[in-house]
């Protein structure tokens, strides 16, 4: 006996199910599911967030490193360096695709000690 | 004493502790205000890497996620931590002060990650690793990202991997009329002959260099971000062969791009992009960028980065 195989229309609307079902997010332009990407226990849009230590941040954000200068958390690292006789704050770059590190990463700028006069 | 002594002293310790506690936390934690919890900063930092060190009020963050003070800060006078302890404790007593409790709304726990090299100690790193975060997801999820595959997913094999074979029969096609077909040269670009080297082949001096090089040559990445970096005309981001489409030659994010433009005029795009690209891939070549400038167009730059071979 061969198996009856749905209609169009219905094989399209059980594969919604199965992608809504997998925790899948739908790309508007393209239907085609993927598994999104998880921070902590939320989902987020790569396209729009990061994950930065466990929390969803847009890639607008910005955060002072040290009194003298912002940097970007989803691109960047805050490296404070809080030994020797010369302590800084310095900028660098997320390695994209790796696991950044302050002791490998590029440096974007070393930060003013004293905030900029307004 | 006098008042003005009073003044003049209250005046400095206002100068000298500057940042304020967290209006949430404990003194070992600092407030998230995304997620609005209070995270420990012994998981964000890991413990003081060098001895006689001890965290700083909410690890020098405040509750704005601002980084105002360093994590960390040496003992006080009379104080010691040579157990790399999350505060310091009075020397030789053998006693430790005793732990601030911990505020009510803690964010998730995760295990704490390992103690830094001291940068104190000889023939040891010199930066203090306090972060170790992901970056923008482009491809895969980053490493605090969680998988889940349900068996459900499986069911759905069949239509991902029919799209992925017409896709991938379409770009070698593509691929095979590109190479038989006479290359384009971009519009106003300086074409000797009306055509572009397109190979590492004519280049040969090129592949052999590390890409590394180029931010040694400050006079000819200098001459590179002249050219690269604009964007010329109303178009803005829609010009063709600039840093932004070589970022995406190298598989960078159009995101990462905007985010690099944005450093403009005090940091140069393909400056960053240089950095990233070595820092990712040490055994890069300046051949390879010379195939991606050949393939934007840029002749122009391309004669500036023959200057090396």
């Amino acid at each position: 006996m061969v198996p009856r195989v749905p209609p169009p229309p219905i094989l399209a609307f059980l594969l919604l199910l199965l992608c809504l079902k997998s925790g899948a997010h739908m790309n508007s332009g393209l239907w085609l599911c993927q598994q999104a990407p998880r921070c902590g226990n939320h989902m987020y849009n790569p396209m729009e967030q990061c994950c930065h230590h466990d929390t969803i941040l847009s890639f607008n954000r910005t955060n002072l490193c040290g009194p003298g200068c912002t940097f970007w958390p989803c691109f960047e690292l805050c490296c404070p360096e809080s030994f020797g006789p010369q302590k800084r704050f310095v900028v660098r770059l997320k390695v994209l695709g790796m696991k950044s590190r302050c002791s490998t990463s590029p440096i974007s700028r070393v930060c003013p000690s004293q905030p900029k006069c307004p | 004493m006098r008042p003005q002594h009073l003044l003049s002293a209250a005046l400095f310790l206002a100068q000298a502790v500057p940042h304020e506690a967290s209006q949430h936390c404990s003194r070992l934690e600092y407030w998230n205000p995304d997620n609005l919890c209070c995270g420990s900063c012994l998981q964000r930092f890991g413990p003081p890497p060098c001895p006689d060190y001890e965290f700083s009020e909410n690890c020098g963050l405040n509750d704005f996620g601002d980084h105002v003070m360093h994590p960390f800060k040496e003992c006080p006078r009379g104080q010691c931590n040579p157990d790399l302890a999350e505060l310091c404790s009075f020397c030789g007593s053998g006693t430790r002060a005793p732990t601030p409790e911990g505020s009510r709304q803690r964010c998730g726990e995760k295990p704490a990650p390992t103690k830094e090299p001291c940068p104190l100690k000889p023939e040891t790193p010199s930066v203090l690793s306090s972060q170790e975060t992901s970056s923008p997801a482009i491809s895969s999820p980053s490493g605090t990202s969680e998988h889940t595959v349900p068996w459900q997913a499986l069911l759905t094999f069949a239509l991902p991997l029919v799209l992925v074979l017409l896709v991938t029969s379409a770009a070698i096609l593509l691929f095979a009329l590109k190479r038989h077909s006479p290359y384009l040269p971009y519009p106003g670009s300086n074409t000797s002959g009306g055509s572009l080297v397109t190979s590492e082949a004519e280049l040969p001096n090129l592949a052999s260099q590390p890409l590394s090089r180029l931010l040694d040559e400050l006079e000819v990445l200098e001459e590179l971000i002249v050219l690269l970096d604009p964007e010329p005309g109303p178009g803005g981001a829609l010009a063709c062969g600039t840093t932004r489409h070589l970022a995406a030659k190298y598989g960078l994010p159009a995101s990462w791009s905007t985010f690099a433009y944005s450093l403009r005029p005090s940091h140069s795009p393909l400056r960053a992009l240089i950095e990233m690209v070595v820092a990712r891939e040490p055994s890069a070549s300046l051949g390879q960028l010379g195939t991606h400038l050949a393939q934007l167009g840029r002749a122009d730059a391309l004669q500036v980065l023959s200057k090396l071979a």
